[in-house]
């Protein structure tokens, strides 16, 4: 059972790539769809196992690279922080299966897209049951593929294939630093595998590494690079711009991969090594302050989006903020909860936007789209319970969460917790206000959009209704389901695989602060949200309108509008030198220039001269002969009785120099022959 | 006296078979061969080759596995028997090549197996030479045989003038193997390899005057030897030689004194000069060198088969120099096996080009080759593969010597001699890989073509094993590893 659940997502994916034109889109969607609710089954079976009765288990399936005292394996860890992912992954990837078999319906390369679909969890489900490393690497970059796969899924859009490009291209960089980091960790524990790693933290932890000609504390360095992975992965400050570019994709893959699943392996990952970033604070103020950063710029570059899918893209932006912050002020269980709290409801907002764009024919700028209300009453429930449960409203799934990371931020008093309680105050006062502005402008108001759109609206059909209203029933109770099991206080239910050193667990201080402070999330959201719905409203509107022709407010616009300009600097300060770079030194005048003119071109043109003079000797003039062999034999004598002073001459390095000499010679008389010859 | 009839005939029992044989067929020759001039070759080549198949019998059951004898004259160990199974079996394929071959150039003359036989014998007794003046007498003996074979065609102005360069060339380096060995005489007083070994045993650079000289005179027999290998820079007559020569003669050219010479080559710098190793391991490091890229570079600008397939044979003499100037037991069973290779290789590739005669004539031109896909594409597959198997390609039985003398001669440390060798030996893949584009990759209509004479039994039964050699000797290759290891097991 626990090999099924990498097994059938790894058959559909077969099933539908290999056989895809045999079994048509709809055979192809049944079949993949099927096997994930199997898996999502025995995902269920297994969080019981494992969570609820509490009786992790590892399996070791294959030896993979056995040298030495290498050990790295294919092997399986199921625990709870396993189950609960397995869970969240395979539910959400089942519903978009689901969801994807009607609204891909038509494009006739179904098949593909299930087959994607299917691999990206299967890879997901390698990363989160790897046991070492190792191999959780390998579903790291195969979810990364995955994810460019599907980017790219309508590959003839040219902004397709730049997102992609671009979503390949930053995650590789934060690749590089989940390598070094895998590095690092080989060369101070000697494995890879989590179980020896975590068992030997707590007596390592005062190695020291060099790295770059410098000593640093070596968890610290570990959990940096660890964290540049995970930035890229989960989009934070810095590495982040590919995220918003993936909405590029099929809006399922928007909802499975860059809202709800892949985008989270970076908190996973974080919570993962917990064992080792307790043992580094460092590590962790690093990562509190990044996440605070990132789900504030998130939030405030969402306010002013007009693209449907770009807000909740930055929403996803802001919410990924929220949870890496939490486990940066070691609050790995409550970054996991709502992961899983914000899986349900973001993969609904993405399916409702989904819906939207299903029945406008496409169309996904909020400024043509207004008075959706009452055309398509059931996305837009959906959408207004999506929205209240990421804006934390009371009882729904993100209060649960939100609120009680935001808690402990303020219970942490240090600088990181302050300025993460802070940042995350304004983070959730804007995320109410777009969340609002979205249902106001899409669903509220006026039509705004051409009366052809209007024509052709339809309601969702049934297979994507059903994963909405699923989603919906997740979004409203999996918080107040989950919290006294996830987060509660002393809660048993993370066992070993989330470790939290009493000093760093302000859970309880939590429980005493003020309740003003308490209540002040909830207070800025109501505001929020009311400007949000105000603000937007077609009473407002022209009044708004004038303060953003005013200076500021134009220039406020803009820098938000063009989400902190990051792009424009990576573009003009990182982009445009790489790319003249490439072009003028790596490929103009290294590959094209030197390598070419004593490689290929060199080497072709050296030889056939040197064939031309061989042949020359060969003149068939028997005295000739005889006079080289003679001139052979000289040479030999020489060689042989003035030994001791050519020795210096016979060294293989010279030879190498003689080498180039002769071909650049040679090179130099083509040259002018052809010179001749232009000039006569 | 009497201890020459009681022992010493016993262990020259293939060669006294093999004179015997041949001084019959001559009489037969001389007595019956008016009327039936064109019977007669075939006869004798019939008669010859079974004289060879006995003496080839007569060699591997010989009870004497190690004897020296005629007065310290002549040697039989592992590498003699060795060597002088693989000469008969060269001789024996050079006969199987020649039954057409003789009839379609309408040469008529018996004296070719005759010729053919005496030179066989004189490779032999070459291999099997254990004193200056031994070896002298049967190089000799086998280049008379060898200037007479080169002309055989006397109307063909090419055949003639082979045999005449050849014949003069070859005085000039018998001249230089005279004067070698007379220096060492000088010098040492003795002519027997054995003693001149154990005189030189912990020779040093102690006495500076004498291992000069011994060195000269080193150096003179060496450019005797290789000349007569055609290792650059002494290889000038061979390309000119292989071509005028008639093409059974050229692949006994390429194979059987080869053979012969490298046994030499390691029974005197082996045995009687080992402790010279650091002068003359240059000397072979140099021409192995020279010979490779000379070899590889000079093929690249031929445009006549027998001509390339003559440079082709200048640079597998440098990769078995290699294998010389390792001066390792290793280095040896790499020669040994590069030997058994080569034949393989140059009677395969040899029984294509004579296969490829038109009604009009023999191909001399690589240009006939064009398209030979179409004509035959069972030959061009076979030829194609055995150009693969030259250039080294893995699964073939070429790649197998190659890389064994190659890692030989990296423990030798001999680095730069198996980095040049590999980079030559891919430059040589380039004219190898020409040829094969050549057979196939051309337009249909390009040349018109012109229908194959029909190839006969003898032929197709030495193309079809050779072939058979050269795709499956990787598979299991332990039984020539062996026989090599114990040929080179005797030298050391």
């Amino acid at each position: 059972m626990y090999l099924c659940i990498l097994g059938l997502p790894l058959m559909g994916f077969i099933g539908a790539a290999g056989f895809g034109r045999f079994l048509g889109g709809r055979g192809a969607g049944v079949l993949t769809t099927s096997l994930l609710a199997l898996t999502f089954f025995f995902s269920c079976i297994v969080f019981y196992e494992v969570g609820i009765c509490g009786s992790s288990c590892t399996l070791s399936v294959s030896p993979w690279f056995l040298s030495e005292s290498w050990d790295a394996t294919w092997g399986l860890l199921f625990d709870p922080l396993t189950g609960t992912m397995c869970v969240v992954v395979t539910s959400v990837s089942t519903l978009v299966h689901l969801y994807s078999t009607s609204y891909m319906g038509e494009d006739p390369h179904l098949p593909r897209f299930m087959s994607y679909l299917s691999l990206f969890t299967f890879f997901m489900l390698i990363l989160i049951t790897g046991d070492n490393f190792l191999q959780m690497f390998v579903g790291w970059e195969g979810v990364g593929l995955a994810s460019y796969l599907l980017i790219n899924f309508w590959y003839t859009r040219l902004q397709a294939n730049k997102s992609a490009i671009k979503a390949m291209m930053m995650n590789r960089v934060g690749d590089f630093g989940l390598g070094l980091g895998i590095f690092a960790l080989y060369t101070i524990f000697g494995s890879v595998n989590f179980e020896s790693v975590f068992a030997c933290a707590p007596h390592l932890s005062d190695e020291k590494i060099v790295f770059f000609g410098t000593e640093f504390h070596a968890y610290t360095l570990i959990g940096i690079l660890l964290f540049v992975g995970a930035t890229g992965k989960s989009a934070q400050i810095g590495l982040h711009t590919w995220l918003p570019d993936a909405m590029e994709g099929p809006t399922p893959v928007s909802a499975l991969i860059h809202a709800a699943t892949m985008v989270t392996a970076g908190v996973f990952l974080i919570a993962r090594c917990s064992p080792l970033y307790e043992y580094a604070p460092d590590a962790l103020g690093v990562i509190a302050l990044a996440g605070g950063m990132t789900a504030f710029f998130a939030a405030t570059t969402g306010l002013v989006q007009n693209d449907l899918k770009r807000v909740i893209a930055y929403s996803t932006c802001s919410q990924l903020g929220y949870m890496v912050f939490a486990c940066g002020l070691s609050h790995y269980d409550l970054g996991v909860f709502h992961l899983a709290n914000h899986a349900f409801f973001k993969a609904l907002l993405f399916l409702g936007a989904g819906s939207v764009i299903h029945a406008m024919a496409g169309e996904q700028d909020m400024r043509r789209l207004g008075g959706l209300g009452q055309a398509l009453p059931f996305t837009n429930t959906m959408m207004l319970l999506g929205s209240l449960a990421l804006v934390g409203f009371p009882f729904l799934s993100g209060f649960y969460s939100k609120d009680a990371l935001l808690e402990v931020s303020y219970a942490h008093f240090t600088l990181s917790g302050d300025f993460t309680f802070i940042l995350g105050c304004g983070a959730a006062f804007c995320t109410s206000y777009y969340s609002f502005r979205l249902v106001s402008l899409t669903f509220l108001g006026e039509p705004k959009g051409p009366k052809k759109a209007y024509e052709g609206i339809h309601e969702a059909p049934f297979q994507m209704a059903i994963p909405l209203v699923i989603l919906g029933i997740g979004s409203l109770f999996s918080g107040f389901l989950g919290k006294e099991l996830m987060v509660g206080l002393g809660t048993p239910f993370w066992q070993n695989a989330i470790v939290n050193l009493p000093t760093h667990n302000t859970g309880l201080e939590a429980e005493y602060i003020d309740q003003s402070i308490k209540h002040l999330p909830f207070v800025l959201t109501c505001i929020g949200g009311f400007l949000g719905l105000f603000i937007n409203s077609p009473y407002l509107s022209p009044t708004v309108y004038k303060m953003k022709l005013t200076a500021l407010g134009l220039n406020l616009y803009t820098f938000l509008n063009r989400r902190w300009l990051f792009d424009k600097v990576y573009n003009d300060y990182i982009g445009a030198p790489a790319l003249n770079f490439g072009y003028n030194v790596s490929f103009k005048s290294i590959d094209k220039g030197v390598l070419e003119i004593l490689g290929p071109f060199g080497i072709t043109q050296g030889i056939r001269d040197l064939v031309n003079q061989i042949h020359k000797l060969q003149s068939g003039l028997i005295y000739h002969y005889a006079f080289v062999m003679l001139l052979g034999l000289t040479f030999l004598l020489t060689l042989l009785s003035l030994e001791n002073l050519i020795q210096v001459w016979v060294d293989p390095r010279l030879w190498f120099v003689f080498g180039l000499a002769f071909m650049s010679y040679f090179l130099a008389g083509e040259k002018t022959t052809d010179e001749e010859k232009v000039l006569g | 006296m009497f201890y020459l009839f009681e022992s010493d005939f016993l262990g020259l029992i293939p060669e006294t078979f093999l004179l015997l044989g041949l001084s019959t067929l001559l009489g037969y020759g001389v007595w019956y061969e008016k009327g039936r001039e064109s019977e007669m070759t075939s006869h004798q080549l019939w008669v010859g080759g079974l004289c060879l198949a006995f003496t080839f019998i007569l060699l591997c059951e010989s009870p004497l596995m190690n004897m020296i004898l005629c007065f310290n004259t002549l040697i039989i160990d592992g590498m003699s028997a060795y060597l002088k199974a693989l000469i008969l079996l060269s001789t024996l394929c050079i006969f199987g090549l020649s039954f057409s071959y003789l009839q379609q150039e309408r040469i008529k003359a018996f004296e070719y197996v005759i010729l053919l036989l005496l030179a066989t014998l004189s490779l032999m007794l070459m291999v099997s030479s254990y004193d200056f003046i031994s070896l002298y007498l049967a190089i000799e003996f086998q280049s008379l045989g060898l200037y007479v074979l080169a002309a055989l065609k006397r109307d063909n102005e090419y055949s003639t003038e082979a045999g005449l360069k050849y014949f003069v060339l070859g005085a000039f380096s018998s001249g230089f193997y005279l004067f070698g060995a007379s220096l060492i005489y000088g010098l040492t007083g003795t002519t027997n390899f054995e003693d001149l070994g154990i005189l030189f045993t912990g020779v040093g650079p102690t006495d500076l005057f004498t291992q000069g000289s011994v060195v000269v005179g080193l150096l003179f027999l060496s450019v005797a030897f290789l000349f007569k290998i055609s290792a650059a820079p002494f290889h000038m007559w061979s390309p000119d030689v292989y071509e005028g020569a008639p093409t059974v003669i050229t692949a006994f050219f390429s194979v059987a004194p080869k053979l012969a010479l490298f046994g030499v080559l390691i029974r005197v710098f082996y045995l009687g000069f080992f402790d010279f190793l650091f002068s003359w391991q240059q000397i072979f490091f140099f021409c192995s060198l020279a010979s490779m890229v000379f070899g590889s570079f000079g093929a690249l600008a031929q445009v006549k088969i027998k001509r390339l397939l003559a440079f082709s044979s200048i640079g597998h003499v440098g990769y078995m120099l290699i294998g010389l100037a390792t001066g390792s037991l290793q280095g040896l069973q790499g020669i040994f096996l590069y030997l058994l290779i080569y034949l393989v290789m140059t009677i395969n590739a040899f029984s294509v080009v004579l296969s490829l005669r038109t009604h009009e004539g023999e191909p001399r031109f690589l240009l006939d080759l064009k398209n030979l896909n179409l004509k035959s594409p069972i030959l061009a597959l076979t030829f194609s593969l055995t150009l693969f198997s030259m250039a080294g390609i893995p699964p073939l039985a070429g790649f197998l010597s190659k890389f064994y003398l190659f890692f030989a001669a990296l423990d030798a440390s001999l680095y730069s001699l198996a980095i040049l060798g590999v980079l030559s030996s891919v430059i040589s893949c380039f004219y190898y890989i020409s040829i094969i584009k050549l057979m196939y990759f051309h337009k249909a209509e390009e040349v018109q073509l012109k229908p194959l004479v029909g190839i006969d039994g003898q032929k197709g039964f030495l193309l079809g094993i050779t072939f058979f050699g050269i795709l499956f000797i990787f598979l299991y290759p332990s039984p020539f590893f062996l026989l090599s290891h114990a040929a080179a097991l005797s030298i050391s």
